[in-house]
C-alpha cells in the first residue's frame, strides 16, 4: 500500500526534520485504515473464498466470448435437452438446443451488470439522500416517511410493482431492483451521519469555520464510506438473486436473453426429464449470490474496528 | 403499554397512505389503457369510451385518487378484468391459500432456525456449529425457486413422495412450505446464534456459574431467555418476509395465492387485482411488523421508554 507520492507507509522524510545526534528507535510504519482492513480481510479464508468467486465470476464475464465454447443464442433444433457431457455440451443443452455451458458463461455478463447497476443506482441516490436526512431534522421527517413507505412491500414486491409499471426488459430490471435497494442505503448513511455529526471533529471544523456544505461532503461522508462499502458488496448479490427471481416470474429479463433466471424459468418446464437445465443456471446464482455475501460479511468484520484483534 | 401500541398504530396511517399512493402511481404508468384492456379485442370506441364511464376513468387523476382511495376504505376494489368478478371475492380465497402456506413456512423455520442458531452458540466451534454456518450461509444464498424446482425434482418425481403442484391436501403444503422457509431457517440460525454468543458473553453468565448453577440453567435459564428477546422481533418480521417470498415460492409449485394472483395479473395487464393484491399484502406486511415493535416493547421494557 502505497501512498500519492508512491512512497510505503511510515518511509516519510523524517530523518531532515531529525537534529543531527539524536537517536530514534526506528518507527514502526504506520498503516492506513484501508491498508489494515485489506490484511484483515485476507487473514479471512471465508471471505477469501467469496473474493475468489467473486473473481471467478468478473472474468468469465469478460472472457465470455474467449470462454464459451458456443454461441449462447445457437439453436439446434435436432440435439434440444441434450444431458451434460453429450457432443461437445459440457453441461447439456436446453430446450432450444442451445448449449448451457455458454448461455452460463454469457450469463455471468448478464447478471454482474445487472448487480452493478443496482448498486450504481441505489448509492447514487440513496447516499445523498441518507446523508440529508441524517443532517436536517425537517428533511428525514420526509424522507423517513418515504423510506418507511417503500419498506412497507414484503420482500420483492416493490421491484414486482415496479418492473409491472415499466415494463419487462434487462434496464427496467435494473431500475426497479434499484429503487428496491435503495432504503437500505439511505437508512445505512442516516445513521452515520446522526452519530458522526455529534463528533468533536465536526465541532472542531466547525470551529474553524468550515462550510456547513463543507463538513458533509468533506468531514462527515467519508467517514461514512465503511459500511456503505460493506452495503454495497452484499447488496451486489441480493440486486443479482432479485433481479433473476424477476425474470423467473416472466416479467424481468426476456429471452433469448442468457440471463440465469430466465433460463430456469424456461427449465422447469423440462425437470422431469432434463434436471440438468435446472442444476446448472442455479447453482451459477447461487455461487455468485454466495460469493458476494461471503465478500461482504468479511469486509464488515474487517472494515468494523471493534472486530480487530 | 396501551399508549405505545396506540401510538405504534398511528404511524401506520401515513406509511398506508404512502403506500396507496405509490400503488395508485404505478398504475397509472401503467403500458396500455385499462379501458381498452378491458373492452377487450376489436371493441367499439364507443363501448371502450362506455367503460372509460363506468369505471370513473374518465375523471381527473386527482378525483380517481380520491374516489378508489374511498372505495379501498370499504374494501371494495372494482371488479378483474379477466373473471369480471369482485376482486375482494377473488382475493379472499387466496389470501387463504397464502396465510397457510405463509404460517407453515413460520412454523418451520422457527422449529429449525431457533435449536441450530441455539446449539450451535453453546457448542461454538463444533460440528453442529459449522452445520448452523453453512445452513444459513446457502439459505440465504440460494434462490428460492431454484431449491423448490430441485425439491420438486427429487422428492416428487423421483421419489414420488409428495405431489408436484397444487395445493388440496397437507401433503401439497410440505414442498412449498419449505422452501419458503429456507431463508427464513437460515436468518433465524444467524440471528440466534450471534444473539445468543453476546448473552453467554455477558457477566451475568459469569455470576451464574459462580454461584455454582448447572450449566443447563445457566443456558437455558438464564442465557437463553435474554438472547430469545430480539429474535421474538426477527420471527415477526421473518413472517413478514415470507409473503413477500410466497410470490416466487407459489408460482414455483402451482399455488392458487396472492403472489401468483399478481403475477398473474401483471401478465395479463388484470390491474384492479394487481393493485388490490399489492395494498392487501403491503397492509399484512405493515401490521405483522407493527405487531412484532408491541412483542418487543411487551418483553422488554426498556424499549417503550425511547
Amino acid at each position: 500500500m502505497n501512498d500519492k507520492a508512491g512512497r510505503a507507509p511510515g518511509q516519510d522524510s523524517v530523518e531532515t526534520a531529525v537534529p543531527a545526534g539524536m537517536v530514534f528507535a526506528p518507527l514502526r510504519p504506520s498503516r492506513s485504515f484501508f491498508s489494515l482492513a485489506l490484511s484483515q480481510l485476507l487473514k479471512n479464508k471465508v471471505a477469501v473464498l467469496g473474493g475468489l468467486l467473486v473473481v471467478v465470476e468478473i472474468v468469465v464475464a469478460i472472457l465470455a466470448p474467449y470462454l464459451a465454447p458456443f454461441d449462447p443464442l445457437d439453436q439446434d433444433l435436432k440435439s434440444t435437452l441434450l444431458p451434460p457431457l453429450t457432443e461437445g455440451h459440457l453441461m447439456g443443452t436446453d430446450d432450444l438446443g442451445r448449449d448451457m455451458l455458454s448461455r452460463i458463461i454469457y450469463g455471468a455478463r448478464i447478471s454482474l451488470l445487472v448487480g452493478v447497476a443496482v448498486v450504481g443506482i441505489a448509492t447514487v441516490v440513496g447516499v445523498p439522500v441518507g446523508a440529508a436526512a441524517g443532517y436536517s431534522r425537517k428533511l428525514d421527517r420526509w424522507i423517513s416517511m418515504g423510506v418507511d413507505t417503500l419498506l412497507a412491500f414484503p420482500g420483492i414486491l416493490l421491484a414486482l410493482a415496479i418492473v409491472a409499471a415499466l415494463g419487462p426488459g434487462l434496464i427496467n430490471v435494473m431500475i426497479a431492483v434499484g429503487i428496491y435497494s435503495m432504503p437500505m442505503y439511505i437508512r445505512v448513511v442516516r445513521a452515520q451521519v446522526l452519530a458522526l455529526k455529534e463528533r468533536e471533529f465536526t465541532t472542531a471544523a466547525r470551529a474553524i469555520g468550515v462550510r456547513e456544505t463543507g463538513i458533509l461532503f468533506r468531514h462527515i461522508l467519508p467517514n461514512c464510506m465503511g459500511p456503505v462499502i460493506v452495503q454495497a458488496t452484499i447488496n451486489v448479490g441480493t440486486a443479482i438473486l432479485s433481479a433473476a427471481s424477476l425474470s423467473f416470474l416472466g416479467v424481468g429479463v426476456q429471452p433469448p436473453t442468457p440471463e440465469w433466471g430466465a433460463m430456469l424459468s424456461k427449465s422447469r418446464l423440462y425437470v422431469v426429464t432434463a434436471p440438468h437445465a435446472v442444476t446448472f443456471p442455479g447453482l451459477a446464482i447461487m455461487s455468485v449470490v454466495l460469493g458476494f455475501n461471503l465478500l461482504g460479511d468479511g469486509l464488515r468484520d474487517a472494515l468494523d474496528p471493534r472486530f480487530r484483534r | 403499554m396501551l399508549s405505545y401500541a396506540v401510538r405504534k398504530l398511528l404511524t401506520l396511517i401515513p406509511v398506508m397512505l404512502g403506500v396507496y399512493t405509490l400503488v395508485f402511481l404505478v398504475m397509472q404508468v401503467l403500458p396500455g389503457d385499462p379501458a381498452k384492456i378491458r373492452a377487450g379485442p376489436g371493441a367499439s370506441a364507443e363501448a371502450i369510451e362506455n367503460i372509460r364511464h363506468q369505471f370513473g376513468l374518465d375523471k381527473p387523476i386527482p378525483v380517481q385518487y380520491v374516489l378508489y382511495l374511498e372505495k379501498a376504505v370499504r374494501l371494495d376494489f372494482g371488479r378483474s378484468f379477466r373473471t369480471n368478478q369482485p376482486v375482494i371475492d377473488e382475493l379472499k380465497t387466496r389470501y387463504a391459500n397464502t396465510l397457510q402456506l405463509t404460517v407453515a413456512a413460520t412454523v418451520i423455520f422457527l422449529s429449525l432456525g431457533l435449536p441450530l442458531g441455539v446449539i450451535a452458540a453453546v457448542k461454538r466451534n463444533s460440528i453442529w456449529d459449522g452445520l448452523a454456518i453453512l445452513v444459513s450461509l446457502l439459505g440465504i444464498s440460494m434462490p428460492a425457486f431454484w431449491l423448490g424446482l430441485l425439491l420438486i425434482w427429487y422428492f416428487s418425481v423421483k421419489l414420488g413422495w409428495f405431489p408436484t403442484f397444487g395445493f388440496s391436501s397437507p401433503k401439497h403444503l410440505i414442498l412449498p412450505a419449505f422452501t419458503l422457509a429456507s431463508y427464513g431457517i437460515a436468518y433465524t440460525a444467524r440471528y440466534t446464534r450471534s444473539s445468543m454468543l453476546e448473552e453467554l458473553m455477558q457477566d451475568y453468565v459469569t455470576t451464574a456459574r459462580a454461584k455454582g448453577l448447572r450449566e443447563r440453567t445457566v443456558l437455558y435459564r438464564h442465557a437463553l431467555r435474554n438472547a430469545l428477546i430480539p429474535v421474538v422481533t426477527q420471527a415477526a418480521l421473518g413472517f413478514g418476509l415470507m409473503l413477500g417470498g410466497a410470490v416466487v415460492v407459489e408460482v414455483v409449485f402451482t399455488v392458487n395465492g396472492v403472489g401468483k394472483l399478481i403475477v398473474d395479473g401483471i401478465l395479463y395487464r388484470d390491474y384492479p387485482v394487481v393493485q388490490a393484491a399489492v395494498l392487501l399484502l403491503a397492509l399484512n406486511f405493515v401490521l405483522v411488523n407493527l405487531l412484532a415493535d408491541i412483542a418487543y416493547g411487551y418483553i422488554d421494557p426498556r424499549v417503550r421508554l425511547q
